[in-house]
């Protein structure tokens, strides 16, 4: 499938302003950004969960275009009190519905006040407009750009929104320390852990390996999760909402002391988004992994361990079609999963009550 | 294959020595209740059984043990862990009330079936704490495991292995 | 409730449904050309082999089945990359599978379709195979991915010395060997840890268990030896030693003992021969509980049949096969100390098979293992073997090794250490290998031709000979004893020497130890050393012409004859001796040395004293009388001055027999020594018959007159009878003082009394008698003789 098909479906005209009363003039609105054909578009979650396509802009792009305003009834005039068009980013959190967070808003006007007679047309360019952000959709936030049209009535204004995406490109950044722990319980399980990098591309993968220092548990299997951590809200009303975006056994079976089990994760697979700190004092979005085992009375030991994902600054590549997906089902024996821990001891040792046996540090 | 080098990227380990390589594993425990016997008459009738532990577990003072507990004591040890660590500590096998009430035709708790249920019951829950992490510190477990006679005024506490 | 055996089956069918639909939907969608899809029902099927519900062996064959599914797969994508087709990512792709054990088994095969490809990254994907598959821990299942990476892996491991083209990675052969040597590690590791695995209590069952896998992990050393380029030396230095260190490291004894014989086995003879002592030095490390003997002989026994191929090339000759081994042995020895003596002696047994196969003339190599196991035994304490022990029966085959091999106990006698280490074994133990060496000696009719060696013998053979400081004090069988000294008595023709003069030597020293063999023994050992002495004589009467000292010499032998027999005399027996002595005085007499008339007088007398004085049961009697006289009567030697008194002794022997009938039949039997004894003529030196016809008649008158004097009737007929045909044999032989009417007499007196004897058994073989004589007498009436007497007047 071409992208320039793809983006004709996009560019359906909208009809908006259509009369109160049902008469008078009303007008279609349509956006026609610059280089559309060329332009790459990028895949957007939208609040119900659907998948959205739009044009792909990054931090300093000039945003530039057409408004074609095309008159319903050809001959009729139509008033307005000015036309404008803005560049909104802006975050909304669902939890607070009317309230959306601006962070940016830009505005150019494209008519003064007057009548409209025939079909019209305006160029508009917004020039190396700042996108500090990147779109998000997440549990309870979402953070979007787009562009919106007003024709200004006395009655009900034509409004037209039009979306885009941002992704915000990283250099691959200059520092990039593996991740190198040892934790454990007291005289039963002393672990080693060493991931390559601290940081991680979307498309990057996860190596690394996990040492066995001390064994006195009976180990069934252990797995690396990567875990999502999307924070929204600010003091007391804080929420936090954990997803397991990955689920990756590394190791079947007990080891002995001196072991070491390799770990080669690869995220392109996975739904991930850059990191996201403190985004306007508004939300975070973070991600950690997540080293989990399970010993033979399903009592899980874990660590987990915060590491940043971010985009790289490089050519698109194509990612894996649905490879997770393909493998998601599993064969009906997988004796272990999260839910499994519902038994006594185990229910107590799971991530809900940190305090109890998890993995920490030693010192 | 383009991404060959990721795709066979791995971080070089050292090498197990041959010694761990093939050392026993070092978290053996196991813990064997068997042998119920039935002492006494009347309402002082009790049946007891062998608990039997081998272990390589360093917490535990001895490699092996053996020691004669009832039901009860059973249930001593449930609730002083209960009370004293933060673990959740799992079910014992059931009390059976209705094998207790008088007027039966059989021999009630007494019957072979009965007692042979309840000894595998024993058997998973001992197994259970004992390798639990936390609960191998609690010292009425190490007096439930390894003393012949279970002090019931005994100071709780913590056992330290160093 | 079902049994376990219920469990498995219905388990490994539910496993194998899933296998079948999983397989199925695989292939269609690889027949539609949907990898995707083929690849997810893969794994599918692959996530079966999750299960820890299993025994190994339902195990395996669920992981044969699905192997066997997996094979489509691979054959597929090899076909999709031959037409062009590009799978680069494929790879990384499988990487994606969130469970580890499908996820391997889809990388291994995938990786392997990669290297049949594009041989480029071949290094890299073995080596990530390997290193990745350590993920699975778990002892069974992680036996068998590994297994699967070996099966798959089996025909692209690179086998070059040399990296051919520069630039690429393919590998050498020294890259396999660090894969597959990886491998093997690790999979020992795990096969080693699985005894851990489960209850104590069924830890026999998991031993069999392991048992039964042991293949797996034995794969990895046929690998190593399907690779062509791994030559000696590198097999010595990266093969052999990191082999040994794993397999000495693993100290578990199936393990081990495994793996030492799977290195003998897959590997070749000549590279054993390059390494004997590193794989030996091995041995010496095993756990306790190894059979190390086990692994040791079946390397010799190997090398031992490499070394007899007819198209081989043998031993190198630079290689000291049997010092390597024996001091290796030693090593292995020295360094377990609580190995069984049985074991230590079985190692030695495996020595001597090695010197005698390998080393047919070194005598000294069988010689230095026995010295081995005495010093053995010595440095041990050890001192005599309960022969029902296990080490002394290993002992027991150990020797016996060169008695069946070299098939001469002339050989066998050369070993200075046989002897001394005979000595370990206890009464019953030193009896049946004695027996054994004699049996070999008179199977093999080995001849023992020198008195050192008589001595060495008999003295090894000592239980066999004489009593015992350890004789049990039962009385053994009286059958197996007499069957055993038997035996010794056949052994005592073996002591032969060429020289005349060494065999008397040899005489005399079987005589010493046989004389120590108290009574029992003597009337066994010492008659057949009289028969040969006598033999000797009659040999130095053949060489008379070569030796003019011949006659002294019989004259010796006759005396060590006479002191043999007395000995026999002093052992109280009578019988015996006395039939030596007649038996020497009819030798002395036909080889007529100097004195040999009063030798054979001699012996005759001793006889007689015997006969006078030991023989008092009255059947004996007779029965030695008559040896006697029918000796004397086959003597030439004697002149009348000796034969008088020799004849008459015999007579009067005869009369005063004890019982009537003895006397009658003895004075019978006396008459014909007046007849046909011979007398030698001193001066013209040749003998004549006596035939004095009176002196014949005199006897068997008195014959018949003692007869008559007999109380019962029946034997009086008989006797009649008897000295009827005495009479006609000295009538037929023209006695002149024998008459028809005297055989008249005597035949009227038999009708008369015969009739009235009652009508027995006994009776009727009387009659018989008298009717065949009587029909003798008809028959020679009938159609007389030319020269034989007439039988007119003969009333039949």
């Amino acid at each position: 499938m071409s992208h320039c098909t793809l983006c004709s479906c996009f560019a359906v005209a909208e009809e908006a302003g259509s009369s109160f009363f049902g008469f008078g003039q009303s007008a279609e609105i349509d956006v026609v950004l610059d280089g559309q054909d060329t332009r790459k578009t990028a895949e957007i979650k939208t609040e119900d969960g659907k998948k959205e396509r739009h044009y792909l802009y990054f931090d300093g792009e000039t945003v530039s275009g057409q408004v074609n305003i095309t008159l319903k009834r050809p001959g009729t005039k139509l008033e307005h009190q000015g036309i404008k068009i803005e560049f909104i980013g802006q975050i909304e959190l669902y939890y607070d519905r009317g309230n959306h967070h601006e962070f940016t808003s830009l505005v150019k006007e494209l008519a003064r006040p007057g009548d409209l007679t025939q079909n019209a047309c305006y160029d508009f360019e917004f020039v190396q407009v700042e996108k500090p952000y990147e779109s998000y959709t997440g549990a309870n936030v979402r953070l979007r750009y787009f562009l919106r049209v007003t024709v200004v009535r006395r009655l009900t204004d034509v409004i037209k929104e039009k979306d885009i995406i941002v992704h915000t490109l990283s250099q691959y950044p200059e520092m990039n320390n593996s991740i190198k722990m040892e934790v454990g319980i007291e005289d039963c399980l002393h672990i080693e852990f060493e991931y390559n990098k601290s940081k991680y591309h979307l498309k990057d993968v996860i190596v690394g390996k996990i040492y066995f220092l001390l064994v006195r548990i009976k180990i069934k299997h252990m797995e690396i999760q990567i875990i999502k951590r999307e924070t929204t809200g600010t003091g007391p009303n804080t929420f936090n909402e954990n997803e397991t975006i990955a689920k990756y056994e590394i190791m079947d079976g007990a080891p002995v002391r001196g072991e070491s089990i390799p770990i080669r994760l690869f995220l392109s697979g996975y739904e991930l988004t850059p990191t996201m700190r403190d985004i306007n004092k508004k939300f975070s979005v973070r991600y950690y992994l997540n080293l989990v085992l399970v010993d033979e009375e399903e009592r899980r030991y874990f660590k987990q361990q915060e590491i940043t994902v971010f985009r790289k600054a490089d050519k698109f590549r194509k990612p894996i079609q649905n490879a997770t997906a393909m493998f998601k089902r599993n064969s009906p024996q997988q004796p272990q999963c999260l839910a499994s821990c519902q038994t006594a001891m185990a229910q107590e040792d799971s991530d809900t009550s940190q305090n109890k046996s998890p993995l920490h540090d030693p010192e | 294959m383009a991404s060959t080098a990721a795709a066979t990227a791995r971080i070089s380990s050292k090498k197990q020595t041959l010694d761990d390589a093939y050392a026993p594993p070092a978290n053996f425990l196991e813990i064997d209740v068997l042998n119920p016997e039935t002492h006494g008459i009347g309402k002082k009738r009790y049946t007891d059984y062998e608990v039997r532990m081998r272990t390589n577990l360093p917490v535990f003072k001895v490699k092996e043990s053996s020691v004669r507990r009832r039901y009860s004591d059973f249930d001593w040890l449930r609730c002083e862990l209960e009370r004293d660590s933060k673990i959740v500590v799992p079910p014992l096998p059931g009390k059976a009330w209705s094998k207790q009430l008088p007027f039966r035709g059989d021999d009630g708790i007494f019957e072979d079936e009965f007692i042979e249920e309840r000894r595998r019951g024993l058997e998973q829950f001992i197994n259970k704490v004992a390798g639990h992490p936390l609960a191998q510190n609690e010292r009425c477990l190490h007096m439930f495991l390894l003393e012949p006679v279970i002090d019931k005024n005994y100071v709780p506490g913590k056992v330290r292995t160093t | 409730m079902m049994s376990p055996q219920e469990e498995q089956e219905k388990l490994m069918e539910e496993a194998l449904g899933v296998v079948k639909t999983q397989s199925l939907q695989m292939k269609r969608c690889l027949d539609k050309g949907k990898l995707m899809d083929g690849l997810k029902h893969a794994s599918n099927m692959l996530s079966e082999l999750r299960t820890s519900l299993l025994s190994p062996k339902c195990y395996y064959e669920l992981y044969m089945a699905i192997s066997d599914e997996m094979r489509h797969l691979e054959l597929y994508l090899v076909d999709e990359f031959q037409k062009g087709r590009r799978v680069a990512d494929l790879y990384e792709l499988v990487q994606y599978a969130g469970n580890i054990v499908p996820r391997l088994y889809l990388l291994i095969t995938v990786g392997v379709v990669y290297i049949k490809s594009n041989e480029l990254s071949r290094k890299d994907i073995l080596k990530d195979l390997v290193e990745m598959c350590r993920g699975v821990q778990h002892p069974l299942r992680g036996l068998f991915l590994r297994n699967y990476l070996l099966q798959c892996t089996k025909n692209v491991l690179p086998d070059v010395v040399q990296e051919v083209a520069s630039e690429t990675d393919t590998g050498t052969v020294q890259d396999s060997i660090d894969f597959i040597l990886l491998n093997f590690a690790e999979m020992n590791k795990l096969w080693v840890r699985m005894q851990h695995q489960g209850h104590t209590r069924d830890r026999e069952k998991r031993e069999q268990e392991r048992r039964e896998l042991r293949i797996l992990v034995g794969t990895n050393l046929v690998r190593l030896s399907q690779l062509e380029c791994i030559d000696i030396e590198l097999y010595k230095k990266s093969v052999l030693a990191e082999i040994l260190e794993q397999v000495v490291s693993c100290r578990d004894a199936i393990a081990q003992e495994y793996l030492m014989e799977c290195i003998i086995q897959v590997f070749p003879d000549e590279y054993h021969l390059q390494t004997l002592s590193n794989f030996l030095r091995a041995c010496a490390d095993l756990h306790p509980d190894v059979n190390v003997k086990n692994i040791i002989i079946a390397l010799i026994d190997r090398l031992a049949m490499f070394a007899n191929k007819e198209e081989g090339t043998g031993i190198p000759s630079d290689i000291q096969l049997f010092d390597i081994f024996s001091q290796q042995i030693a090593q292995v020895i020295q360094s377990r100390q609580d190995m069984p003596p049985e074991d230590i002696v079985s190692l030695q047994v495996a020595l001597v098979n090695l010197a005698l196969k390998c080393y047919k003339d070194r005598t000294d190599y069988v010689d230095k293992v026995l010295e081995t196991t005495e010093d053995i035994f010595n440095g041990l304490n050890l001192d005599h073997l309960e022969s029902s022990s296990a080490v002394s029966r290993e002992l027991m085959k150990l020797m016996k090794i060169p008695i069946d091999s070299y098939n001469d106990m002339i050989t066998v006698l050369k070993l200075e250490h046989f002897g001394p280490l005979f000595e370990y074994f206890d009464f019953s133990a030193r009896k049946l290998m004695s027996q054994y060496i004699i049996n070999n000696c008179v199977e093999n009719e080995t001849k023992i031709p020198t008195q050192e060696q008589v001595d060495a013998i008999l003295s090894l053979v000592s239980v066999l000979v004489q009593d015992q400081s350890d004789q049990p004090d039962e009385e053994e069988d009286a059958e197996d004893f007499a069957e055993e000294q038997g035996l010794m008595g056949r052994f005592i023709h073996l002591m032969y020497a060429d020289d005349a003069d060494q065999q008397y030597l040899v005489l005399n020293t079987a005589r010493k130890h046989f004389g120590n063999g108290g009574n029992r023994r003597l009337r066994h050992t010492l008659p057949p050393v009289v028969f040969a002495a006598y033999k000797l004589a009659f040999r130095f009467k053949e060489i008379k012409d070569e030796d003019d000292k011949w006659e002294k010499k019989c004259q010796k032998i006759f005396q060590f004859c006479h002191q043999t027999i007395t000995a026999l005399i002093k052992a109280e027996m009578a019988e015996l001796p006395l039939r030596l002595y007649l038996l020497g005085a009819v030798a002395a007499g036909q080889i007529g040395f100097e004195n040999y008339e009063t030798v054979a007088y001699e012996f005759l007398s001793q006889a007689f004293s015997l006969y006078e004085e030991e023989i008092s049961d009255s059947k004996s009697q007779l029965a030695a009388i008559s040896l006697i006289i029918g000796t004397l009567e086959r003597m030439v030697c004697f002149t009348e001055e000796n034969h008088e008194p020799l004849r008459t002794q015999c007579a009067l022997a005869a009369s005063k027999l004890l019982k009537k009938p003895d006397q009658s039949r003895g004075v019978s039997i006396c008459a014909h020594l007046f007849w046909s004894g011979q007398l030698k003529d001193a001066e013209k030196g040749d003998s004549s018959e006596i035939r004095d016809g009176k002196r014949v008649m005199e006897c068997l008158k008195k014959s018949l007159r003692i007869a008559n004097q007999c109380m019962d009737a029946s034997v009086q007929v008989q006797l009649f009878v008897e000295i009827l045909n005495h009479y006609l044999y000295f009538y037929e032989k023209g006695n002149p003082e024998i008459t028809v009417q005297v055989l008249n007499q005597v035949i009227d007196k038999i009708r008369e009394d015969l009739p009235n004897l009652e009508a027995t058994e006994e009776t009727e073989q009387i009659n018989k008698h008298f009717m065949n004589t009587l029909e003798h007498l008809r028959l020679r009436q009938d159609s007389p003789e030319a020269e034989g007497p007439s039988y007119e007047g003969l009333r039949l």
